[in-house]
């Protein structure tokens, strides 16, 4: 019986841990998704130094995740992850507001997708 | 994480279910939840191990996932009869009284070659001998023979037998197995006394000796040593 119990126990402490996992992580890319946007949008008012601050916080956010997010996510993902941002500080230093804008939605749609694949729903399921 | 542990109960009892629709003559002596997760655990585990860039949270979960899912519903069809009923099946009798139950051969997909490679394996050629044929719920095949075919035993024909007792091995390809030479209340000076008796010289030059209940020795030299 006390086999079964420890099996109960870590079944459910696996499920928690899964719940706990997918909840910070949503929140995680939440948060670097806004400061994305936020630098999308300054770099088109053409507020060079705003973007480059909030573009550099969401790099920064990303990459002090560095040891969880080795853990949990595929490495492929965090290397695709990481050349997005790089490519979006790119175009905000070289102040090219046309490339800024769809570099930040490109990082935005991959952020959202981590977080959505870890999701347990049907489409993420199945 | 979440996703993985979701997948793995879902294909887990997919595979379960799969096993139990294909049949026991697929189980090979494992029952079907044993088999399913000795089939995922190797595969699961294979996996991080061959791609470095694949967490190994991935093989970690569903492989701890999978050992509680086997666990807990083993422990379950322990205390409901009902319950491993569905999950493992019951034993389907074949052989009944010496009739051949063709339903049963039919919903267990097995033909009667089949049924004569199992008899045998178990060194029974003539099928009319056989009583009781019953496939178990692990695919393996219990035979009860006619009494008239039953191999006799010392009690039926009135021979008192002598019970020697398990041998117990005191020496195993010279080392000194001193616990054992303790459970049978001997000591090394009796065993030196024997090893000489037989030829050696010392017990480095035995492979093997054991000692049954009765003190009877089964001895025999390493190669090369007199």
């Amino acid at each position: 019986m006390k086999k079964e119990v420890f099996a109960t126990a870590l079944l459910a402490v696996i499920f928690a841990l899964s719940v706990a996992n997918t909840y910070f992580l949503d929140r995680l890319t939440g948060q670097i998704i806004e400061l994305v946007e936020e630098s999308g949008r300054m770099a088109a008012y053409g507020d060079w130094e705003k973007a480059q601050n909030a573009a550099e916080q969401a790099a920064r956010l990303w990459k002090e995740q560095d040891p969880y997010t080795h853990i949990v996510l595929r490495h492929s993902d965090i290397e695709s992850m990481n050349d997005d941002f790089y490519e979006l500080l790119e175009h905000i230093y070289s102040h090219d507001a046309g490339a800024v804008n769809s570099s930040a939605a490109l990082v935005s749609e991959h952020l959202s997708s981590i977080s959505q694949i870890e999701q347990i729903r049907i489409g993420s399921v199945f | 994480m979440g996703v993985s542990f979701v997948r793995t109960i879902i294909v887990f009892l997919l595979l379960v279910v799969s096993l139990r629709i294909m049949g026991k003559r697929q189980l090979g002596e494992l029952e079907p939840i044993e088999l399913v997760v000795a089939i995922l655990i190797s595969n699961l585990a294979a996996q991080p191990l061959q791609d470095i860039g694949t967490p190994l949270i991935y093989g970690i979960i569903p492989v701890l996932t999978l050992l509680s899912c086997q666990v807990l519903i083993s422990g379950i069809t322990v205390k409901y009869s009902r319950i491993r009923r569905m999950i493992c099946g019951s034993p389907s009798i074949l052989i009944d009284n010496g009739q051949i139950i063709q339903s049963e051969m039919r919903r267990n997909r097995i033909s009667i070659d089949e049924l004569y490679v199992e008899l045998r394996s178990k060194e029974i050629t003539d099928i009319a001998t056989v009583k009781h044929a019953i496939l178990e719920t692990n695919g393996t095949l219990s035979v009860i023979l006619y009494p008239d075919f039953s191999p006799v035993t010392p009690r039926e024909i009135g021979i008192a037998s002598d019970d020697v007792g398990s041998p117990v091995c005191v020496i195993n390809d010279g080392r000194v197995m001193s616990d054992n030479l303790r459970l049978l209340g001997r000591d090394i000076k009796w065993l030196n006394k024997e090893i000489s008796k037989r030829g050696a010289s010392e017990p480095e030059d035995v492979y093997i000796m054991s000692v049954d209940g009765k003190g009877n020795i089964y001895f025999a030299v390493k190669d090369g040593s007199t």
